[in-house]
């Protein structure tokens, strides 16, 4: 639990006297402003709207980030249990509506939805502002002839593969135009971005696509934390501020779902260690926040939250500008960036990106030559990058066969994205994990694909013996797989057609539908077993299982299978045994259906 | 714009007891009772820890508001807000928000607590979800009936057990999934292997924590049913107790 308390001064304000042991002074204005918050290309006509509500925001905003970059969370060996992970800021900012930032409502939606976001606690003191000097140097104001850009949607604008493809499914698919909003912190994200909104304009006209980029930063030298888990907040509020210059009353962040939800893939990520950039609870927070400080609703949207990165990517596909990838970074590591290696290839954003376009098929467009290290081959030493990789495909390999409650059992962060949606928590949870399935899908059939490609080098041993595809699958792929393996004993079904259950291994009994699919699947047995002997079974296909174990569709009969797979588990693992893998009992063959395993089942028939 | 943090294990002497017997090829049991050593101070505070008590609280709570003639109701009495005829998964997000509004208003924050919130979420997901005929198609009914079923000390005592293992085998793998890749290649032929390691991580717990439900049963019908019922000292006890039987466990185990 945090016991350090950061007080952050700002704008010249004074804190109690005698309180504050470790204290922060930032300030906007004047010459040596620290943080720097410059709003670009923003005609002066245009500035004139920005309300004082929305100045005080953008103050604040950048005023959260600084402190958020200058004080550390005590490295990446946690001690103690993670122990200065959170930290404690009480920030004294003078803004110009005190009376509204210290209402209940405008309070609590700011705490709440910081805390959250980044597993820090805050609380805040607003006093009036003495002077509202200094507001000009926020912007740099641009062609007043842009002044007549009337944009119909405000975007958050990252120079990623998400943001852009949002941003040409609304600019291909409609007749609507842009604003971009870009957060620049680092002058190679600038270029990228720059980039890209000229061929936006080329291929779709200058006339709708507008960019803003903002530059918010500390001056060098004085970050401390690069985790940054409060950036969203400063980029949510340039993106109100932009919004409200053009007339706008929503922004719209586009991320994958996967990355929105960012489920912990391993034991080590707790709480905010997995980003909440785009978090639905982070979302629905903002929107209280801007609705309770504009007056009117102010929407906070992610059009993608329902889509796997493999999707999000198709859908440039779909519009005919895949052509554009090459052109996005996605890589959380900007100062590694070179001409040649444009990503790191070991975060987790590259890990992504990489597995998304694969299953989208569209590598042609992403050279592997551009990742630092290699997705399949390249070298990944010890440690967390490594870590990050085998967590990725371990997750996705364990996602791909979880029934839908072993998944909610196992994801228990998922409880904090339920209550998020107007629909109901079964709908929403059927979402989660229909979306996380497909992407646990997409990046199991790109590996599978992957270790088909190099096939030849797995099998003469010259890829590097701490790539992905040897850490992942060596033993397995070239001939060094456990010996044991080949003994395992077999599991005993006791099947009891009467009473309608199943003793599974002597662990336990499965009764309900799991026992009517192994009592279905029972009759497709070949040869009468001798009692407690091996079998022999014929594949039942999905339509006629499901009519004998009332499934009302194939998606549905697969979950029972799934459940009935993940009960056995449970029933090992309760009495101690071994759990076998899910084809083990229930053996499944694409465009052959299921059947009882007859190579680790034996059946006895107790009536 | 999503990133994940992942770190390395603490420099102290017991952590590199731990990654020597991990090299040297020690089991699962022994991997467990020296990362618990190397975690101890961590666990015993943990057992003070006001997000794990609350959510061990909630715990005995929520199978008797679900025996109640009006579960939404029972529920709000404890904090819990949620529709009025609640399925699983909406008992299992408002056990969650109401552990964020507990600890936010505590301001205690803490790795232990978060992983004490997750594990009573996911217990309660796995146990009442193993009781339904499905997970998202079960009625309101069902999920009562399923959650209220753990109302009883024998029942109870598989929550318990249940929400214990998965604390104890997050909080251990905690620390040694900063670890274990570095072993893939070496001692473990490939990750799957390495998965191997983890599910007899888990396993191991759960064998553990077997005496956590032996002793849960009994302490959870004498309060509920022969008592005044269930306060916060009751939940400090039982936490004091149970890690005490954990730490003995663990090093019995090893031994054994």
């Amino acid at each position: 639990m945090p016991e350090r308390v950061t007080t952050v001064l700002c704008r010249g304000a004074a804190g109690q006297p005698g309180r504050q042991k470790h204290t922060l002074h930032f300030n906007l204005a004047g010459p040596q402003a620290n943080p720097v918050l410059r709003l670009e290309h923003i005609s002066r006509l245009a500035a004139g709207n920005l309300s004082d509500t929305l100045i005080d925001l953008l103050e604040i905003a950048a005023y959260v980030y600084a402190a958020d970059a200058s004080v550390n969370r005590g490295g990446t060996t946690d001690p103690e249990m993670g122990k200065h992970w959170r930290r404690n800021f009480e920030f004294v900012i003078p803004v110009r509506n005190p009376d509204l930032w210290r209402s209940a409502p405008v309070m609590t939606a700011l705490t709440e939805t910081l805390g959250f976001l980044s597993d820090d606690d805050y609380s805040f003191r607003f006093d009036p502002i003495l002077s509202r000097d200094g507001v000009e140097q926020y912007f740099e104001f641009g062609d007043d002839a842009g002044q007549a850009f009337r944009p119909d949607v405000a975007i958050l604008f990252s120079g990623g593969l998400d943001s852009l493809s949002g941003a040409v499914d609304i600019l291909a698919g409609s007749d609507r135009s842009v604003v971009l909003v870009s957060h620049r912190s680092a002058t190679k994200i600038t270029s990228v971005q720059n980039d890209l909104v000229e061929q936006l304009q080329d291929r779709f006209g200058a006339h709708r696509v507008k960019h803003v980029p903002v530059l918010a930063t500390l001056k060098d030298g004085q970050t401390k934390e690069t985790t940054h888990r409060s950036r969203s907040f400063l980029f949510a509020a340039l993106g109100a501020a932009t919004a409200q210059l053009f007339g706008l009353d929503d922004i719209f962040f586009f991320e994958n779902g996967v990355v929105s939800l960012n489920l912990p893939p391993a034991s080590q990520v707790v709480g905010a260690r997995a980003t909440r950039t785009t978090h639905p609870q982070v979302l629905a927070g903002l929107r209280r926040l801007l609705t309770a400080i504009t007056g009117h609703r102010f929407g906070v949207e992610n059009p993608f939250i329902w889509k796997t990165k493999t999707e999000v990517t198709a859908v440039l596909a779909a519009h005919g500008q895949a052509d554009l990838i090459p052109w996005t970074r996605s890589c959380t590591r900007v100062h590694e960036m070179t001409r040649l290696h444009t990503h790191c290839g070991r975060c987790s954003q590259c890990l992504d990106r990489r597995f998304g376009i694969l299953a989208a098929g569209l590598d042609r467009y992403d050279p592997a030559e551009s990742y630092g290290t290699d997705l399949f081959t390249g070298e990944r030493p010890a440690g967390p990058d490594r870590e990050m990789a085998l967590a990725y495909v371990r997750s996705a390999t364990a996602i791909r066969d979880m029934p839908d409650a072993g998944f909610f059992a196992r994801f228990g962060e998922t409880s904090r994205v339920i209550g998020c949606f107007e629909e109901t928590a079964n709908v929403t949870g059927e979402r989660i994990f229909d979306m996380h399935q497909r992407h646990a899908r997409s990046v199991c059939d790109a590996f599978d694909a992957g270790v088909g490609r190099y096939a030849s080098q797995l099998r003469e041993g010259v890829l590097d013996a701490a790539c992905l595809l040897r850490l992942v699958a060596s033993g397995d792929l070239i001939g060094e797989a456990d010996a044991g393996e080949q003994d395992l004993p077999r599991v005993e079904l006791v099947i009891d057609r009467s009473l309608k259950t199943v003793a599974v291994g002597g662990w336990g009994e499965l009764k309900g539908v799991s026992a009517r699919l192994i009592i279905a699947l029972s009759q497709a047995i070949t040869h009468p077993p001798a009692q407690g002997g091996p079998i022999d079974a014929s594949f039942v296909k999905s339509g006629v299982l499901a009519e004998q174990t009332g499934a009302p569709s194939g998606e549905a009969l697969r979950r029972q299978i799934q459940r009935c797979r993940e009960a056995i588990t449970e029933l090992a693992r309760d009495a101690g045994a071994p759990p076998p893998e899910p084809g083990d009992i229930v053996e499944n063959l694409p465009w052959h259906g299921y059947r009882l395993n007859p190579d680790r089942v034996s059946v006895t028939f107790a009536e | 714009m999503g990133h994940v943090r992942l770190g390395n294990l603490p420099h102290s002497k017991r952590w590199e007891e731990v990654v020597a017997q991990l090299g040297a090829g020690f089991d699962a049991a022994a991997i467990a009772a020296a990362a618990g050593h190397a975690a101890e101070t961590q666990l015993v505070r943990g057992s003070a820890d006001p997000a794990f008590q609350r959510a061990f609280w909630l715990l005995t709570q929520i199978p008797l508001a679900a025996r109640g003639p009006d579960f939404a109701a029972d529920l709000a009495r404890l904090g819990i807000t949620v529709p009025a005829q609640p399925g699983l998964l909406d008992v299992v997000a408002g056990l969650t928000t109401a552990l964020d509004n507990s600890v936010r208003v505590s301001g205690r924050r803490s790795d232990f607590g978060e992983m004490a919130q997750l594990a009573a979420a996911e217990t309660l997901a796995d146990l009442a979800g193993r009781e339904l005929p499905s997970l998202f198609g079960a009625s309101p009914a069902d999920a009562k009936r399923a959650i209220g079923r753990y109302a009883s000390g024998q029942e109870f005592s598989r929550l318990a057990r249940s929400f214990f293992a998965r604390l104890l085998q997050r909080s251990l793998d905690y620390y040694l999934s900063r670890e274990l890749n570095r072993h893939v290649g070496v001692r473990f032929a490939n990750d799957r292997a390495r998965a191997a390691f983890d599910e007899g991580l888990r396993r191991h717990c759960h064998e553990t924590t077997r005496i956590i439900g032996e002793f849960a049963g009994g302490w959870y019908g004498k309060r509920v049913y022969q008592g005044p019922g269930i306060r916060q000292a009751d939940i400090e006890d039982f936490a004091g107790v149970a890690f005490r039987k954990l730490r003995a466990e663990l090093v019995k185990r090893r031994d054994a």
